[in-house]
């Protein structure tokens, strides 16, 4: 059995947090936006349906990694269904490598904001170069710089902002509920599924963890920061605006501007975009890891970075290429997150699972797997 | 080893070429930086005039007191004009007509001419949305007649341009340096998803009409626009002060009193907030109760016993909400969102009126108590 190189093993807690940057890097951004706009002020009521939905997901998965002694999902696919597994593999790096191309789009429309005359390809090439170098130096690097970000930039800048604008939020603007019925809910909810499904698919990566006991607690913690950001960022604009949120193009950074602390405090919107550039490097990151690592153990290679590369050139040109508007890239990202992710990050393991009780598998035969911790 | 060596350096290199924001940097005195909207409507067409900072007139080391084309007296603004169909096409012209890059993003105030107005107000509030560097955090005003002729004039100083003149007079109103009564651009924009509510802006007109002086401002009648976004009146500045009680549950202001010693004195409402509950029984809008509490002030000596001018202050604020509650239902505005509170209790009940809410307001049984302090001092804050 071969195991993942130094460079590339990380704690769960490690792990778990990338995880937590992925999400929260679009919860904030393209999420927010789109879910606002199905549900309207119910929209926390989605983020809470949503979580629990993903906290099940994230269940099935920590079952399916300790079943098969901490495999990822390519071994698992590999030893129960053998060459069959093969078009579901692609599959899921064809799905990561264009979802990695529409991210890196919608960073485009988000930096436009700020930057309205600057050519999209000066922000999507140093992002995607940044993501592939982190991915060829590995993942511990990359996940201790993410852990130092999280923690000292991201959620101190989160607490503030969101301290600074409680003064013109009013909680009466969330009702009444389910005016609309449970119907938008629904439809909202499984867009955060959808989330949730993504961050589940990146455990690819499972096998490059440390320690098998931990990951039930990390990987669920994981999954509840997500959802309690998704629950702050989405909530937050509706105490703001009210209903009006949903004609925003982005609701979080709509409030964000409205800050003004006395006279002259003002412009902390800036702090958005450190945030974004946080997380769309992650979530490139993480995707374009994940399809490199799929295709190396596919083909026994001894190093995943000419896929990486590979990978991320596509991604580059299908950021270019797809979605000539906003409202086509929303449509286009919620056509993924409700239909596609929920598919390849629940439906495909939840068979696997099946098969393996039924098959009566448990052990990957091949690949790579994480050793239990003494 | 030399190729890797290489390529880290080829990539430092290329992200010093690629490192993003060098196609929007502007230096400042490349910016014509906007401080003031006004917004007309003329012949067919909106006309946007916009008041920038006057940047080559800041004192510098070199130029201590600035300087100005012809050698003037440098001003603290100059103004752009543009015309077009929409406001998105004015304000587009505006910006073609300097040689200067525009930047909205430091606009404070938007004033709407009379005209502008009776075109409704979200083709105006729908631009703000969709230029992407505007501030939707800009107070709005509106003005009686033609809303340019506001901008322009003298300033008391060539450090304070007009619009700030008006910002500032909109926060001694308040008496809040960092807030004003004027609602923001994202305030007027809400007013369209509310139910049935009327909006009011906040108007300003000139006090001083001789050119060779400052311009000076004040705060008079404040528009009143509908839910299509029409405007459907003037709500006197008498009646602005319950508006403020019953709608931002605070606000600061002087009534006068007649005691019955015959002595008129003058009570300063420090603090006055309301509680409104629109009572809702058996599937049916059955009334809206009010309740004022606060504080307010009587200065000097008093003409009579604090006991009774309290009752007879507390008498004046019932009269002088009730009165603005009439002008409301006169003119169909309900400018209090009743309809909303309504709504937000049971939204049922709401989609069964089917539109027949300004009908319902006109015939609202409203209940008015007060229990206000009046205490003696001065006229400083509580």
């Amino acid at each position: 059995m071969k195991t993942t190189t130094l460079k590339d093993r990380v704690g769960p807690w490690q792990l778990a947090f990338l995880l937590a940057t992925l999400g929260a890097g679009q919860e904030s951004t393209v999420f927010n936006t789109i879910v606002t706009a199905i549900t309207g002020r119910d929209v926390w009521l989605s983020v809470i349906i949503g979580t629990g939905v993903g906290l099940l997901s994230m269940a099935l998965w920590i079952t399916l990694i300790r079943r098969f002694s901490g495999a990822g999902i390519d071994s698992m696919a590999k030893t129960v269904l053998g060459l069959l597994s093969w078009p579901f593999l692609f599959a899921i790096v064809i799905l990561l490598t264009t979802y990695a191309g529409i991210s890196a789009r919608a960073f485009t429309s988000l930096s436009g904001i700020i930057f309205p005359t600057t050519p999209p390809p000066f922000f999507v090439t140093p992002l995607l170069g940044l993501a592939v170098f982190s991915g060829i130096i590995g993942l511990q690097p990359t996940a201790r710089v993410n852990q130092l970000l999280l923690f000292y930039v991201d959620i101190p800048a989160g607490l503030l902002l969101s301290v600074l604008l409680t003064g013109q939020q009013r909680v009466q603007r969330i009702l009444p509920m389910l005016a609309h019925g449970l119907g938008p809910v629904l439809q909202g909810a499984l867009m955060m599924v959808g989330l949730f499904a993504q961050m589940a698919i990146v455990l690819v990566l499972a096998p490059n963890t440390t320690d098998l006991k931990r990951i039930k607690t990390a990987f669920l913690t994981g999954v509840a920061m997500v959802g309690f950001m998704a629950l702050g960022h989405n909530l937050g604009p509706i105490l703001q605006f009210g209903d009006l949120a949903k004609e925003f193009a982005w609701p979080d950074f709509a409030q964000l501007r409205l800050i003004q602390v006395g006279r002259d405090i003002q412009r902390l919107d800036v702090f958005a975009v450190i945030l974004w550039v946080h997380g769309y490097w992650i979530l490139l990151t993480m995707n374009l890891k994940a399809g490199a690592l799929i295709l190396q153990r596919l083909f026994h290679r001894p190093s995943d970075t000419w896929f990486l590369v590979g990978l991320a050139l596509l991604a580059w040109v299908g950021s270019q290429v797809m979605a000539a508007t906003q409202t086509v890239m929303l449509k286009e990202i919620q056509g993924f997150n409700q239909i596609l992710f929920p598919l390849a990050g629940i439906g495909f393991p939840l068979i696997l699972w099946l098969l393996a009780l039924i098959l009566g598998k448990s052990r990957a035969g091949t690949g790579h797997a994480t050793k239990l911790s003494p | 080893m030399k190729a890797r060596f290489l390529a880290r350096v080829g990539g430092i290199l290329a992200l010093i070429f690629l490192v993003t924001g060098c196609f929007d940097g502007y230096q400042m005195n490349q910016l014509a930086i906007i401080n003031a909207l006004a917004i007309d409507y003329h012949r067919g067409e909106y006309m946007a005039t916009a008041e920038a900072f006057n940047t080559t007139a800041v004192p510098s080391p070199g130029h201590p007191t600035g300087t100005s084309v012809g050698g003037g007296n440098p001003s603290a603004g100059v103004l752009l004009t543009g015309a077009g169909k929409t406001v998105g096409e004015a304000m587009a012209n505006l910006s073609g007509s300097s040689s200067r890059h525009v930047f909205w993003a430091a606009t404070t105030v938007v004033i709407i001419g009379s005209e502008a107005l009776k075109k409704g107000l979200t083709p105006i509030a729908g631009s703000f949305l969709r230029f992407p560097e505007f501030r939707t955090t800009a107070r709005v005003f509106v003005a009686k007649s033609e809303a340019a002729p506001l901008l322009s004039g003298k300033t008391s100083g060539m450090e304070i341009s007009i619009g700030q003149e008006i910002r500032n007079q909109d926060r001694f109103l308040r008496m809040d340096i960092s807030r004003g009564w004027a609602p923001r651009a994202y305030d007027v924009l809400r007013w369209d998803t509310q139910h049935g509510r009327s909006a009011v802006l906040l108007g300003i007109q000139k006090t001083s009409s001789n050119p060779t002086q400052a311009s000076q401002f004040s705060m008079g009648e404040s528009a009143v626009i509908g839910p299509n976004g029409r405007l459907q009146g003037w709500l006197p500045g008498k009646a602005t002060t319950p508006y403020l009680w019953l709608v931002h549950r605070s606000a600061q202001a002087f009534s006068s009193l007649k005691s019955p010693s015959g002595v008129p004195t003058t009570i300063y409402w420090t603090h006055v907030t309301s509680r409104v509950s629109v009572r809702v029984r058996k599937g049916q809008v059955a009334g809206v109760d009010i309740m004022l509490t606060g504080a307010g002030k009587v200065a000097g000596t008093l003409p009579n016993r604090l006991r009774v001018i309290n009752q007879l202050a507390n008498k004046k604020a019932v009269a002088e909400t009730l009165a603005t509650v009439h002008w409301a239902e006169q003119h169909d505005a309900d400018i209090f969102g009743w309809g909303q509170a309504v709504y937000r209790k049971n939204p049922r009940l709401w989609y069964g009126l089917h539109g027949s809410w300004p009908g319902l307001f006109k015939t609202l049984p409203v209940s008015v108590h007060s229990k206000i302090v009046i205490v003696q001092g001065g006229a400083g804050r509580v």
